[in-house]
């Protein structure tokens, strides 16, 4: 299975990992010996479609749609374990930026 | 009075042995934060001993003087793998993500036990976020084998392994997603369970693939496996996963009477068992014999999916490792690293927060369920594990339980396959296809290769527990 390193760098992107350009070429590396070794699924026939092949499907087990959790109870220890935190919220960089700049 | 010798006790005994006065719960915790003391600078089995034990301990002892009949794991030491919430309590997942994170509440199965009274000492080390085979992916340093210092406990509840072979605790929790119970069981010389998916509540637990992941004992002998399990089992509001009502068979099981399957994709009865080490294919045919000499049947079936469970399971793992993983973005808890902007944040956050498993898992993950890969990959992955769960059911029409060696090999040495993620994918092999498909499976001591021990795994329907048990007792007795 051939991934570019441009597809590499394009997955650190989609899931939020920073990759130094040092590493692009080993991570490239492994992510093309998994997908050959998991490839060999590719061998057993399966259903096609949207056919998933018939299967037990286990029921959820759901509670009520109440809390019943005092207004606040966990604010506290929640917040202390956030990195940054200003009036009793959690604070981060702006979200929306100007591209124009 | 004779001395009691402390390291021979099982749950049962040692309990008898409170309730009666003979042990209190403060010397049991003695013997065992001696052995800490001992051995924890060879081994690395935790990452935190607790300061509290004691206290509990005499909790304990104080309503076992004022005459309570104090449950089974009452004052009863145990090492809880650093992925299950301990209120209060630091849990790491043994990853720098959450190096300083303090648990805000009780997992469940914590909860369970505290009602029961069992002393927690200490948080075991593992693989970071549960992900490897050997506890040398933890970010905090490898933990050893206690019958070979130059070779790895297994993982990723490594660390939990290792505690209970060298007497560092009593029992252990570990979590399982594609044997790391049962694999470091094997490897280290105790028993390993994972439960059936949906008999024990994961609220509270490090999530890593949720379709797979349940807590299971790990322990000195197959009672106290079935004790600790009988203690956290149960529907819980609180995951949704758990089974409803209690489907748990609590018929006696008449073992002799009961036909185990050997599927032949793992083990041949009579044919050349290539890749499997000659000791462990000497001790499982010993394991078989042991059981046909009870008088049960034995017989060789056929498994096809089984040949494809490693693939099926490196898919479908690191998809819901990098959904479950994304919570980790240095905002709300846990490492927090300074970028240019927000987006910068998370990416300098997720880089130095997450080792390289972690990071390998969460890009194959997202691969596979990238627009024009998902259906090759993602969806062929999910229609496979659907047909070994119809495989599985099948079989078990044949068969009441299947057996297995647990893994190929006894313990690997460190640093021997590190570099090659595919050689450590392998080691689930034998083990992945029960949470592939949810069945619960045991792994039981079957005997040595050299000084190191090996194991054999069973596999039981789902919520068949009741025959691992029975079965894992049996063959403890005529070993």
């Amino acid at each position: 299975m051939a991934v570019s390193k441009n597809e590499v760098k394009k997955l650190g992107q989609l899931s939020r990992i920073g990759i130094k350009k040092e590493e692009v070429e080993s991570i490239q590396g492994d992510l093309e010996k998994i997908l050959g070794f998991v490839s060999k699924l590719k061998e057993l026939p399966v259903p096609k479609g949207d056919d998933l092949g018939a299967v037990k499907i286990p029921t959820n087990n759901v509670r009520e749609d109440v809390s019943d959790l005092k207004g606040g109870e966990y604010t506290r220890k929640l917040l202390e374990q956030a990195p940054n935190v200003e009036n009793g919220f959690v604070k981060v960089k702006n979200v929306l930026q100007n591209d124009q700049n | 009075m004779t001395k009691i010798n402390l390291s021979k006790l099982n749950i049962r005994k040692a309990h008898e042995l409170m309730q009666n006065g003979e042990v209190s719960a403060r010397e049991l915790l003695s013997f065992y934060l001696g052995n800490i003391k001992k051995h924890e600078k060879n081994i690395h089995a935790y990452l935190e001993v607790f300061g509290d034990a004691f206290e509990k301990a005499e909790e304990v002892d104080k309503k076992i003087k004022a005459g309570e009949e104090m449950p089974l794991l009452a004052g009863i030491p145990m090492g809880i793998k650093d992925n299950i919430l301990i209120e209060g309590k630091k849990c790491s997942a043994a990853s720098k993500m959450l190096e300083d994170f303090v648990a805000p509440y009780d997992a469940t199965v914590i909860k369970k036990l505290k009602n029961e009274g069992a002393v927690f000492l200490g948080r075991t080390n593992m693989d970071e976020f549960a992900m490897g085979v050997s506890t040398e992916h933890s970010a905090f340093g490898v933990t050893k084998n206690p019958h070979d210092l130059e070779r790895v406990p297994g993982g990723s509840s490594g660390g939990s392994a290792a505690a209970v072979a060298q007497q560092e605790c009593f029992a252990a929790l570990g979590s399982d997603t594609a044997g790391s119970t049962r694999q470091p069981a094997s490897f280290c010389g105790i028993v390993g369970m994972k439960p059936t998916y949906g008999a024990v509540s994961r609220y509270g637990l490090i999530a890593m693939a949720s379709s797979f992941d349940q807590i299971g004992p790990m322990t000195k002998t197959v009672e106290d496996a079935e004790i600790i399990f009988d203690a956290i089992k149960g529907t819980d509001p609180m995951d949704s996963t758990t089974s409803v009502g209690d489907p748990m068979s609590h018929s006696e099981c008449v073992t002799s009477d009961l036909t185990i399957g050997v599927p032949k994709e793992f083990f041949s009865l009579d044919g050349k068992n290539e890749g499997i080490d000659k000791d462990v294919e000497e001790n499982t045919k010993r394991a078989i014999d042991i059981f046909k000499n009870i008088g049960l049947k034995i017989k060789q079936v056929s498994l096809e999916t089984l040949k494809y469970a490693v693939e099926i399971y490196y898919i479908i793992t690191p998809a819901e490792v990098s959904s479950n993983l994304s919570r980790y973005d240095g905002v709300r808890y846990g490492l927090s690293k300074n970028g240019d902007d927000v987006l910068g944040d998370y990416l300098k956050t997720r880089e130095k927060g997450f080792g390289d498993e972690v990071r390998r898992r969460i890009l194959l993950g997202t691969y596979v369920l990238s627009a024009g890969y998902y259906d090759a990959y993602y969806g062929r992955a999910q229609k496979a594990r659907n047909l070994m769960k119809n495989d599985f059911e099948k079989v078990f029409r044949e068969v009441d339980v299947i057996l297995s060696p647990t893994t190929p090999s006894p313990a690997f040495k460190i640093g021997e396959k590190v570099d090659d993620p595919i050689k450590m994918y392998l080691e689930d092999i034998f083990t992945c296809a029960a949470n592939l498909t949810g069945v619960p499976s045991i792994s039981l001591p079957s005997g040595l290769s050299g000084n190191l021990p090996t194991g054999i795994q069973l596999m039981a329907p789902w919520f068949e527990e009741n025959r691992l048990f029975e079965l894992g007792k049996l063959f403890e007795k005529n070993q």
